[in-house]
């Protein structure tokens, strides 16, 4: 028996994850009405780009190691003197509560990051919409278009309300290999109203302030290697000179991704309407040995028939010769290790929808991300 | 160490403190650990107590030595962390003092490892 037990111990182990895995049955450029369910009866993420999620939560019925279950909820808020980020994360084995805020007159940051190895304090409902901890205080609750948070880690705070707006979020269940996917909801959020909290001093946050929130739940690929791109504002029509609101949420997988899947999950919302961009690339240049880094460019390469694209540069604010960037490397004994890299600030370009041009308007700002994360 | 979950792959070092009483076959050992794990970026120390049990034999030059033993220790992101060990020994001794070698196997939360290790005894 303990034989039989050993090999399967080792087996599990020692699975093969493939470098690769093909995403085209997965149709992630037409989107589709929602599944029944998250998982089918074979265990494995029904994967796809979806009008939303209204099926079942079975995530538990996933193929994929336990282990590897993971949902969170992480918002973005962007106000005129702080840019907000924070997040509470339920694993198998931990809870975590993270708040980076990020003072954009002086560049500096302000980051904590509470991790409760082992721990059952931080609670999270199937669906991802009502998480709390009772060791720190902090819940976070998106119902019904309506986010409520009070986070709060070693000291810094975020408290608030928002709205969501710019509908549809863009929904996506990412298939990997062997019952390993999730689901992501990617939404946008207009502040309320809102306070933070730095160095025991509570500063109001401007409301009308915009924001986006990334709801996830499921079993994630223990590699994970990504760039990502946040940003909203106000974009003008070279058209007309309409004003519309905009936002722009992407990510892509990196070459030390396993396996590398291409789910396509990028795509921007200008007032009244989503648009998947097919394509997504990231250029920039590493600085001072990964250290720093300068402009991000972000963008769709044009080709013949994408009706949707971006074209964006991230530059630092005005005043400042670098862009604001934050690193976290570190790791946890041989449990989890990560080397993120978070940059702010101002973007540039345009959005170009159906032959239509739009600039965004001076002042916005940008968080993009290239992280490497094995967990 | 491995994790069995994913793809981590730590090395790690250990001082360890002991005290060990032998009987006529086996032994019984106690003794307090520092180990530190090196994973990217930083350093990561554990803290804690171990206590095994081992049997021997004299085989004249050397003895040979197996046992187990269980740790518990304090890491910055566990109060206790349990920790198992299967050690294999080869023990010389020299007059009030022993030297030998040590392959330990490691089981703990996510993750197996093995260890080389160096020791040296004095009896009292």
């Amino acid at each position: 028996m303990s034989r039989v037990a050993l090999a399967v111990l080792l087996a599990s182990a020692c699975a093969p994850v493939p470098d690769t895995i093909d995403t085209s049955g997965d149709r992630y450029l037409e989107r589709r009405p929602s599944p029944a369910t998250l998982v089918d009866p074979r265990g494995v993420y029904v994967g796809g780009w979806y009008e939303s999620f209204t099926g079942a939560f079975n995530q538990s019925a996933a193929a994929g190691n336990a282990y590897n279950l993971k949902s969170w909820l992480h918002v973005n808020v962007d106000d005129p003197r702080f840019y907000v980020v924070f997040q509470m994360v339920r694993t198998d084995f931990a809870g975590n509560i993270a708040v980076v805020v990020t003072d954009k007159q002086t560049g500096a940051f302000h980051s904590e990051d509470v991790v409760q190895m082992f721990s059952k304090s931080l609670t999270c409902d199937p669906a991802v919409t009502t998480l709390a901890d009772s060791q720190t205080g902090s819940s976070m609750s998106l119902v019904d278009g309506a986010l409520v948070f009070d986070v709060k880690a070693n000291g810094l705070r975020v408290k608030g309300r928002a709205t969501e707006f710019l509908q549809p979020p863009l929904t996506q269940i990412h298939r990997f290999h062997d019952g390993y996917g999730a689901l992501g909801i990617w939404g946008n959020v207009r502040l309320d109203e809102g306070t933070v909290t730095v160095a025991a001093e509570e500063h109001t946050l401007q409301p009308g302030s915009l924001g986006l929130y990334d709801r996830t739940v499921g079993h994630q690929r223990t590699t994970l290697h990504w760039n990502y791109v946040a940003t909203s504002g106000r974009a003008r029509s070279r058209a007309t000179g309409e004003v519309r609101t905009f936002s722009v949420q992407g990510a892509i997988d990196l070459p030390r991704s396993r396996p590398l899947a291409n789910t396509q999950n990028h795509g921007f919302w200008v007032e009244g309407r989503f648009a998947k961009v097919e394509e997504l690339r990231f250029e920039y240049e590493t600085l001072g040995g990964g250290r720093d880094f300068g402009p991000w460019h972000v963008f769709t390469p044009a080709k013949a028939g994408r009706s949707a694209r971006v074209d964006l540069t991230i530059s630092p604010p005005p005043g400042f010769e670098r862009l604001f960037h934050r690193r976290n490397q570190s790791a946890d004994l041989w449990i989890v290790e990560r080397d993120f890299h978070q940059i702010y600030g101002v973007v540039t370009g345009t959005l170009e929808l159906d032959g239509v041009t739009w600039d965004v308007e001076p002042n916005t700002w940008a968080l993009a991300e290239q992280a490497l994360v094995v967990l | 160490m491995a994790n069995l979950n994913n793809e981590l792959r730590v090395g790690a070092t250990d001082l360890q403190l002991s005290w060990r009483h032998d009987l006529a076959w086996s032994a019984l050992e106690a003794g307090v650990e520092w180990m530190l794990f090196f994973p990217a970026g930083r350093a990561d120390p554990m803290v804690g107590a171990r206590v095994g049990w081992s049997v021997f034999k004299d085989l004249g030059p050397v003895r040979p030595r197996g046992g187990v033993s269980v740790g518990a220790y304090w890491t910055r992101v566990s109060p206790v962390l349990p920790v198992g060990y299967v050690d294999l020994a080869l023990e010389k001794p020299l007059g009030p003092w022993t030297l030998g070698v040590q392959v330990s196997g490691m089981l703990s939360l996510f993750g197996a490892g093995v260890q080389p290790r160096l020791f040296i005894g004095r009896t009292f």
